[in-house]
């Protein structure tokens, strides 16, 4: 990231982007036909590791399961503004297809590394939180990455979850404070999952859906995942059950976190 | 979409679908039992701080209905709307039994709905649009609609359909759902060399259902538990609409 502020601590910069990722479910499903989630993963190194140090001083993970779009075309995700109002909320959330909860409140965890611990690993001090509001912004679009900036509002992950609905006024409320959480990075559609009809072609296939449904061309590092379930009992797959085809969209996955340089696009 | 107690429903796919049974003796469609299943759980800005478990949830199953049809692809026609007889629990259109809970620490309500009326709107590939209204006090359903077959203007030669404002009127509950033709079990005789082949035989001579996504063979053979009554056959699961309904 380019920043990134956590309860009054700036960070040091990264070269991480944000992920956003796509799981297209199949046409004929009962939820949402496109699921966009985001997944920020930041790491601040040690500027100084001595023998034994964890390299890593903190790390931090956001994720986000249902952004709530869906886009004709991928680079629709620039020039965006998402602010998690109850509106929002109401449009973004669903049980997909495997019948789970895409979620709209998105989860931080924090992981703090200890120094040196005499004959260990070193200490990992995790502390979990949900979002409680959050504005997302994206830039415009360059090349196929676009600024990103998020403010988020925090709250302990086990002070987030009640048993009583929240009430209009609850709802109503905006933070006054300043965000626990402040990110500024750039955003990239890193990966998909397209769960297939049944086919002969995964991968053919896989990629006229995707052509089609957010005009997305390139794809590398594809794998296809056939369809299998673990039941109880005895259980029995055929190979022509529908597959799931998992891509990226950029070569040699994780070259910005090494800083490599751009690959022709 | 579902109006029931001015809750937000959010449809819980995998768990919403036509189900049939047949038994090793069935040979034809009116001896197979067909449920019609609906599972709702609220969802919504209020609720996104309430674990799933703990929101209110809805179960709607018409259980035992009785489709005239020679081919699956003929469920698009089904309409129990307006000549269902009412004599018996056990009607053609089936028997409606609703599981409703409230939430964390609240009694959960069980068939408290007393009268339906359920039709088939249309087809779209293994989806079919379902249309239900239900009713808690046993009114004359169809008595309710026959008052409102006339157009405003007082014109009784045409039909009007009964719009959402009526059914949250006069409905306990109504939903308008896309709804797969999900799972198929048929119990196959134990000695039979290929169950899943002479199960999905069986189910294409019947209902023409060819193209299986998922298959899972049960064997009760050794139970001795309340499945010990199956042991004679083996029972294939046929999932016509992904592999991930349970």
């Amino acid at each position: 990231m380019a920043w990134v502020k956590i309860f009054g601590e700036t960070w040091r910069a990264s070269p991480e982007p944000v992920e956003f990722k796509l799981t297209l479910w199949r046409e004929d499903s009962i939820c949402p036909r496109q699921h966009w989630g985001i997944s920020i993963h930041e790491m601040m190194r040690r500027l100084e590791v001595k023998p034994g140090d964890c390299p890593t001083e903190k790390s931090l993970v956001f994720e986000l399961d249902s952004l709530g779009l869906s886009l004709s075309d991928w680079r629709r995700l620039a020039d965006r503004e998402i602010v998690s109002t109850p509106a929002w909320h109401e449009s973004a959330e669903f049980f997909h297809e495997y019948g789970r909860l895409a979620e709209t409140a998105p989860t931080v965890m924090l992981l703090d590394f200890a120094t040196r611990v005499a004959g260990g690993d070193g200490e990992v001090k995790e502390s979990d939180y949900r979002v409680t509001h959050f504005v997302l912004r994206t830039g415009s679009m360059d090349g196929s990455d676009f600024p990103v900036e998020l403010d988020a509002w925090l709250v302990p992950e086990n002070e987030f979850w009640r048993s009583e609905p929240e009430s209009s006024t609850e709802l109503a409320h905006t933070p006054e404070r300043a965000p626990d959480l402040q990110i500024m990075g750039t955003g990239i559609f890193a990966e998909g999952w397209i769960h297939l009809p049944a086919c002969e072609d995964p991968e053919a296939t896989g990629r006229r859906i995707l052509r089609e449904e957010v005009k997305l061309e390139r794809l590398y590092e594809t794998t296809v995942q056939p369809g299998s379930r673990q039941e109880q009992g005895h259980y029995l797959d055929e190979p022509a059950f529908p597959a799931t085809l998992h891509f990226r969209t950029e070569k040699r996955w994780g070259r910005r976190r090494r800083n490599a340089p751009e690959p022709a696009r | 979409m579902l109006f029931y107690r001015d809750h937000h429903w959010l449809p819980v796919p995998g768990r919403t679908r036509f189900e049939v049974r047949m038994d090793s003796s069935v040979q034809r469609v009116a001896d197979m039992d067909w449920d019609l299943v609906m599972h709702y759980v609220a969802g919504g800005a209020r609720w996104r701080r309430v674990p799933e478990a703990q929101r209110p949830s809805i179960e709607v199953r018409v259980e035992f209905f009785e489709p005239q049809i020679s081919h699956w692809t003929e469920l698009e026609r089904l309409s129990f709307w307006a000549d269902v007889e009412r004599d018996s629990i056990f009607s053609e259109a089936g028997a409606l039994s609703v599981r409703y809970k409230p939430g964390a620490g609240e009694k959960e309500l069980g068939s408290f709905l007393k009268d339906h009326i359920w039709r088939v709107a249309k087809r779209d590939g293994r989806l079919f649009t379902v249309e239900l209204a239900a009713f808690a006090d046993g009114r004359d359903v169809l008595k309710e609609l026959a008052g409102i077959a006339v157009t405003p203007d007082g014109d009784d030669g045409a039909e009007l359909e009964p719009d959402e404002d009526f059914w949250r009127k006069n409905a306990q509950l109504y939903l308008v759902e896309n709804v797969p033709l999900g799972v198929i079990q048929v119990a196959v005789p134990r000695n039979v060399a290929e169950p899943v082949a002479a199960a999905r035989r069986k189910v294409k001579a019947l209902l023409g259902l060819d193209a299986v996504e998922h298959v899972a063979v049960w064997d009760f053979g050794q139970r001795r538990d309340e499945f010990a009554s199956h042991a004679a056959d083996k029972n294939v699961t046929l999932h016509y609409h992904g592999k991930y309904e349970r």
